[in-house]
């Protein structure tokens, strides 16, 4: 008997219902899951667009300011630069020391070569009677630029009639 | 108010009531007398889906039993094997039972259960004339078992053994109630309606029966329904005719036939006890469950798959409006691409002169020497006759000038010479960029030598 009722279709026809509910159910879940990343990734998508956006515009800010800086650059660097060769440089330096401090006594190792520098290391010996001339001419050595002055050690001693000044330094240009 | 509507079978004659209960009230709205071959029509155009069928059955199976003491959960199995043992005849039935109570029968205690069994081939049939028009049945209540309800409803529970009489069709039908439990079913025939002669005897040789057999003599008879008002008998019950049960307080009914709707009223009183005394094949009741659950289940998907789908609609919005940040915010990206190829030249050009700025950097770290000079040069003590400065060293290192200063101290005593080389060492002391370092001296010699060091960063 209950066969026959089974048999009917009605509890089937139910359980159909139940499965194309359940069916469309977990589609829509499927959709939503679907769509609720979709949406997650998109919005990453226009937070990184954006940070981009943001990124571009402090380059535009950014290349103002490395333009000014290499404005700089250029303006401090000497013409001649370009021309010649940094040991040339050293050596027209060294003139121009030579011709400035004419009564000391230059002495000059050999040139130094480091990995991004070369060196003219140069020993300077003078005696003077006024504190103001040497602290002029270490101020002279000082204002060099390409070459640079790099003093390392100075020496005042009291000689009999003057003092004496040792100065230990090199001339250093940046190599090319 | 809870609708519901009842259905009685007897002999070829259907009786339908519609009834409201709500508030302990019970409202007979309408009520229907068909044919039985009118039944199918009436369900066909009948827009309820659930049924309570009262049935007048012919062959029907009843008995007190007298059980071992066993736990409730095991006494609808008792009661199952022990009809199956007294009526080998029944094998597929459906049936109701009631706990009488306990008893101490052959010295033993016992547990006195009556029992109302039906075939579930007569219950099918009826199941499946609703089944066909989609209907469900919720109840199948038994004539007999149902008027119970009814008496106690009226009379309330009290000691009385009762032996109810009432009729359908042309059958009158017995019970043996107390407190409300029925103890024994009758069916006798009878020739017409109503209470005559005959039906007198067989009230009579019933309650010899309950007297004799069941050892219950009933208190007093009561008559049910119609049976009160058609009354046409000259003889006289074997015991006095108590009272005629017409209708609870609580029914409210404007029917003029109301006495004939008694079972189907007794049916849809409120009130406990209703799935106790039905007989509704168990099959079937697990059948009505499972299409109720997964009906219920096939809503509650739709319903979550229309929410689900509402949800959808506003997710498909916000990525439309993503989707469109997005290209907008690339096609002012690409606008802005010159921004990025000019920073990346201008970037690769300054790396160019990224050497040049290290070593300019790394030759404007050291301390200004000339400046160091000029601040030892403006020292008080050293310009006095005091002391005198013999040398000055002055070396470069990482980030600092360390300076050392020999000298020769010349005051004549020795707290004098101590007190200029105190204030030597205070003047340098007060000097911000210069940090003492060492300052030994020599009394017997009067040399001293002082290493500061010397940063102006």
């Amino acid at each position: 008997m209950i066969n026959e009722l089974l048999a009917n279709g009605r509890l089937t026809r139910a359980r159909l219902y139940y499965m194309m509910a359940g069916l469309v159910f977990v589609m829509v879940a499927a959709s939503i899951i679907l769509c609720v990343k979709y949406t997650d990734s998109l919005a990453v998508t226009v937070n990184t667009l954006q940070k981009v956006r943001l990124n571009l515009i402090h380059m535009r800010d950014a290349s103002r300011t490395v333009e000014s800086a290499l404005y700089g650059i250029k303006t401090v660097l000497p013409p001649r630069m370009l021309s010649s060769t940094p040991e040339e440089m050293l050596l027209e330096g060294l003139d121009d020391l030579k011709l400035r401090l004419k009564d000391a006594g230059i002495t000059l190792p050999n040139m130094e070569r480091k990995s991004d520098e070369i060196s003219l290391p140069v020993q300077i010996k003078l005696g003077t009677r006024d504190y103001t001339d040497l602290v002029n001419t270490i101020g002279y050595l000082q204002s060099l630029q390409f070459p640079f002055f790099g003093i390392t050690n100075i020496s005042l001693s009291q000689g009999p009639d003057k003092v004496l000044c040792e100065i230990k330094g090199s001339l250093r240009m940046p190599k090319k | 108010m809870a609708n519901q509507i009842a259905v009685s079978f007897e002999d070829e004659i259907v009786r339908v009531v519609y009834a409201s209960s709500g508030r302990g009230k019970v409202r007979i709205r309408k009520a229907l007398l068909l044919k039985n071959s009118e039944f199918d029509d009436f369900l066909s155009g009948e827009k309820a889906r659930n049924f309570i069928v009262v049935a007048d059955f012919k062959v029907f199976y009843n008995d007190i039993l007298y059980l071992p003491p066993a736990k409730d959960k095991f006494i609808r199995q008792l009661v199952d094997s022990e009809i199956r043992k007294r009526n080998p005849a029944l094998k597929d039935f459906s049936f109701s039972y009631t706990v009488l109570g306990e008893s101490v029968r052959e010295g033993k205690k016992v547990r006195e259960v009556f029992f109302y069994a039906v075939a579930n081939a007569d219950l099918f049939q009826i199941i499946q004339r609703f089944d066909k028009y989609n209907k469900t049945v919720k109840c199948i209540f038994p004539f007999a078992t149902v008027l119970s309800r009814l008496v106690s409803a009226v009379s309330g529970h009290n000691d009385k053994v009762y032996l109810c009489v009432a009729e359908t069709g042309f059958n009158k039908i017995m019970l043996l109630v107390k407190n409300g439990e029925i103890y024994f079913i009758r069916t006798a025939k009878s020739p017409k309606p109503g209470m005559h002669d005959i039906d007198v005897n067989d009230v009579n040789r019933t309650v010899d029966y309950c007297r004799q057999t069941l050892k219950k003599t009933p208190d007093s008879i009561l008559l049910l329904g119609s049976l009160c008002s058609n009354y046409n008998a000259s003889m006289s019950f074997a015991i006095p005719a108590d009272a005629c049960i017409r209708l609870p307080d609580n029914i409210i009914a404007n029917l003029e036939d109301v006495e004939d709707y008694l079972a189907l009223i007794a049916a849809v009183l409120q009130g406990g006890g209703k799935s106790i005394i039905s007989v509704l094949p168990r099959q079937y009741a697990m059948l009505t469950m499972q299409k109720k659950i997964v009906t219920s289940g096939a809503i509650i998907f739709m319903l979550l798959s229309l929410a689900g789908l509402g949800y959808l609609k506003k997710e498909v919005s916000e990525i439309g409006g993503l989707k469109k940040e997005a290209d907008l915010m690339r096609a002012e990206i690409s606008m802005m691409e010159s921004n990025r190829r000019s920073y990346e030249l201008l970037n690769k050009q300054l790396g160019e002169y990224v050497p040049v700025i290290n070593f300019m950097n790394s030759v404007a770290a050291v301390p200004d020497t000339q400046r160091a000079l000029i601040s030892l040069a403006s020292l008080n003590t050293v310009g006095g006759d005091a002391l005198q400065l013999d040398a000055i060293t002055v070396s470069a290192g990482p980030g600092a000038l360390s300076i050392h200063l020999k000298g020769t101290l010349k005051a004549g005593g020795y707290a004098d010479m101590d007190n200029h080389y105190r204030a030597l060492l205070g003047e340098l002391r007060g000097l911000k960029e210069f940090m003492p370092v060492s300052d030994p001296r020599d009394l017997n010699s009067r040399n001293f030598h002082i290493e500061v060091q010397y940063s102006d960063k």
